[in-house]
């Protein structure tokens, strides 16, 4: 018995060690999504936040999408971010689909955009990826070289957001999450069409 | 500057990027799907040679003009009314610098696509000037070695605004800064004579 105790000991001492084990909770969760962005813009550490919602990975992804909404579409200087709270909420509750999913939707009517007359740097920002198409619209792109934030007009943000909800409803429940590591992607919202190398 | 500004001269955004350039690396998806993400070329790596080196220093080139099109040399001491847009009235040096950056910025591009193309409106005189001039760099960068590593770059006025990326790049090193030039406009960078182009490494 005393052999079988040891064991039936470190049978179960593997078996925890071998658990998952849950950084952080389903509330915290649930208070990650509600706030990220709103105090600091962009100055934050937002690797153990993504890495909690990676965690929740469903639940997470369904409640990043309830505060998607649109937002006031203005030009922030990378270092006025802070200054927009309720924007920078939602551009970051766009970054965490992004790097939950590895994907990202856009808008569908260049024309319209082009219509729009917006400041020439704000349509250009909008309207380009790696492709040089301008076949789709984004609905924030970041100037890498200059860390300004372009936002795309209202009607553009409804639309996608629209695309957000489809997807979730659909398949938001049986998504295989991951981590997307690169910035260009999740947090500048540049939409590479290369393999990863 | 009022009189710069009139001239319209801007940074990116000047008209569409080239329809179908890249058109065999069009998306396969419907528009109205989501498109998956990846890495871009990670940017330690040597380059393989481009598929159409023609439709890639014109992409170079868009790229440049997208960037650079509100940037200047430094002027000499004894320059015109005309200013900057006279190049009898740059400064030699800062104008072989201008240009070197400019090819390390297409050197860049392959490495990492996050850029801003633009295009020049040709009938304007000052744009095609700045337009040809971005070809010439695009040209000089297909005979560049640039330095291993290098796959961001960052445009500031010094002392003005946002000095570097403070972004979410991952441990960015900054491995040259090439300036001061003049930046008359656009691009969200100050305008002003202290005009940097930094050129850095990064992890991601």
């Amino acid at each position: 018995m005393r052999n079988l105790s040891a064991f039936t000991c470190v049978f179960f001492l593997g078996l925890a060690a071998s658990m998952p084990t849950m950084a952080c909770s389903n509330d915290e969760m649930a208070a990650d999504v509600k706030q990220i962005g709103i105090a600091h813009g962009d100055d934050f550490d937002q690797k153990p936040i993504f890495a909690c919602f990676l965690e929740h990975a469903p639940e997470a992804a369904g409640l990043l999408v309830k505060e998607l909404h649109p937002v006031p579409a203005p030009t922030i200087r990378g270092d006025l971010t802070a200054k927009y709270p309720q924007t920078m909420h939602v551009i970051w509750a766009l970054r965490s689909l992004y790097y939950m999913t590895g994907m990202i939707f856009a808008g569908d009517s260049p024309e319209a955009l082009e219509k729009m007359k917006l400041d020439p740097e704000r349509e250009n920002m909008l309207l380009h990826d790696e492709s040089g198409l301008k076949d789709h619209v984004n609905i924030f792109r970041i100037w890498e070289s200059r860390g300004t934030l372009y936002i795309a007009p209202e009607s553009v943000q409804t639309e996608v957001i629209g695309k957000w909800q489809a997807w979730y409803a659909k398949d938001g429940a049986s998504f295989q999450y991951s981590a997307h590591e690169h910035p260009g992607m999740w947090f500048e919202g540049f939409r590479y069409l290369h393999p990863p190398t | 500057m009022g009189d710069l500004d009139g001239m319209g001269i801007g940074q990116g955004g000047l008209g569409g990027y080239l329809l179908g350039l890249l058109g065999d690396q069009a998306p396969s998806q419907g528009m109205g799907a989501a498109l998956l993400a990846g890495a871009p070329t990670g940017g330690g790596n040597p380059q393989p040679p481009p598929a159409n080196p023609d439709a890639t220093m014109l992409k170079q080139q868009h790229v440049i003009y997208g960037e650079t099109a509100g940037v200047y040399p430094q002027l000499q001491t004894h320059a015109d009314k005309v200013g900057v847009y006279a190049p009898r009235n740059w400064d030699a040096d800062s104008a072989d610098q201008l240009k070197t950056a400019r090819e390390w910025m297409a050197g860049v591009s392959l490495r990492n696509p996050s850029v801003s193309p633009g295009s020049a409106n040709l009938a304007n005189a000052v744009e095609r000037m700045v337009w040809n001039n971005a070809g010439d760099a695009a040209q000089g960068a297909q005979n560049l070695q640039l330095p291993a590593g290098i796959n961001h770059f960052y445009i500031r006025q010094d002392g003005v605004g946002v000095q570097g990326p403070g972004s979410k790049w991952t441990n960015p090193k900054l491995v040259k800064s090439f300036g001061p030039f003049i930046n008359v406009g656009g691009g969200s960078t100050p305008k002003g004579s202290k005009t940097y182009i930094d050129f850095y490494h990064a992890d991601d």
